[in-house]
């Protein structure tokens, strides 16, 4: 007999709901969570890379944010050459932060188990 | 009586607990589920001082605009670049970007020559789409 | 005796060792779940040729971490590229998402459109916020 595990969300019935996004577990096909292998922060200046070690051996799924003056803004893109401009990268061992723009800024990051580029 | 299932973290009590980041999991939240991977590889050749924009599709057919992540691989070895990439180099600039629709997920690339003769680029994005619905 | 639940991926025996690494599980106990600690959407303008901004109160009593996605119309929804001169579908730039105690800031980049302001759908996810 195949087994299952799912877990509606607040307000959805898990017996008889179809809608797999009012489910934090549904695992009757790989829905799979993302699991967090490290978080932290790293204080990155200007034109010196924060380099953090996941040693993962593969590329990792992570998600990076920079707290400018107390506001969180989500890293994306390479934002080479802009007025604010950062910057991340990965390999198949690290997450590098890049700063290049003048002064100090911290940067708050997630690191998964997930791999960013397979299943 | 509301029931639920929750696991916290080490040395946290799962009883009196309340923020988010005590608990491993927590039946209150909703949570990221991916389910499909997908890949692809768009190249594109520019001569000064002209852009060239290349184009590719993957298909989703979920009936709603979903989540995704993505990383993109400009070629160069084993570096790889969450949630886009551009490349403003010597004689190029190069950018990306990546757009979701009901059916399918759309990425851009854009290459412009910025010197002289013909330059030549290729990107792979590698990208992540997930159950969760935007609503958009 | 650790307690613990792991639910593996399909075809991966959650008993054996393959069932111990993370990117074998759809889920792992042991392990934090990246949680949504809150959703929400606001649709704003941007005035013809500007780049402006649309922020909509999170209600989160805390700074989050976010991301999201804009839409016009029913163009495709982009993801935030972090420059002024990336664009999406239709010429409009998703420049970049933000969160602070109270509100989330949409940067947009809106295309020239004969003096029209673009109106724009954007929704964010919250996430816990990575803090040690």
């Amino acid at each position: 007999m195949p087994m299952t595990m799912r877990v509606s969300l607040p307000g959805y019935d898990a017996l008889t709901d179809g809608t797999i996004d009012h489910y934090s577990i549904y695992a009757d096909s790989d829905n799979i969570l993302i699991k967090e292998q490290q978080r932290g922060t790293a204080r990155v200046a200007f034109g010196t890379p924060g380099t953090i070690s996941h040693n993962l051996g593969y590329i990792p799924l992570s998600m990076v944010w920079i707290n400018n003056g107390g506001t969180m803004q989500f890293l994306s893109g390479n934002d080479a050459g802009a007025a604010f401009s950062a910057s991340s990268q990965e390999d198949t061992s690290h997450l590098v932060l890049f700063n290049t723009t003048s002064g100090t800024y911290t940067y708050n990051y997630f690191i998964f188990y997930d791999q960013g580029t397979q299943l | 009586m509301t029931y639920k299932i929750a696991v916290s973290k080490s040395n946290i009590d799962v009883g009196t607990a309340t923020s988010p980041n005590s608990f491993n999991y927590s039946s209150d939240y909703n949570t990221l589920k991916y389910y499909a991977v997908g890949s692809i590889q768009l190249s594109g050749s520019a001569i000064f001082p002209n852009t060239t924009t290349k184009f590719g599709t993957i298909t989703h057919n979920l009936g709603y605009i979903p989540f995704f992540a993505f990383s993109v691989n400009a070629g160069a070895g084993s570096v790889y670049y969450p949630y886009g990439y551009v490349n403003v180099g010597a004689g190029v600039t190069e950018k990306t970007s990546v757009a979701a629709g009901t059916s399918d997920i759309r990425f851009k690339y854009d290459i412009t020559n910025t010197s002289s003769g013909t330059v030549f680029g290729t990107v792979t994005f590698f990208l992540k789409i997930f159950r969760n619905n935007t609503g958009l | 005796m650790t307690q613990l639940i792991r639910v593996s991926k399909q075809g991966i025996d959650v008993l054996g060792t393959a069932g111990t690494v993370p990117n074998n599980l759809i889920f792992d106990s042991t392990l934090n779940t990246f949680k949504i600690i809150g959703t929400g959407s606001v649709l704003g303008t941007v005035t013809s040729g500007n780049l402006g901004t649309i922020s909509v109160a999170h209600n989160l009593g805390t700074t989050p971490a976010v991301t999201g996605f804009i839409r016009m119309h029913s163009d495709r929804a982009i993801a935030p590229t972090g420059r002024q001169d990336v664009s999406g579908d239709s010429g409009y730039v998703f420049q970049s998402i933000a969160a602070d105690g109270s509100s989330v800031y949409f940067v947009i980049n809106s295309p020239f459109l004969g003096g029209i302001s673009g109106t724009y759908n954007c929704m964010y996810f919250a996430f816990e916020p990575p803090l040690s």
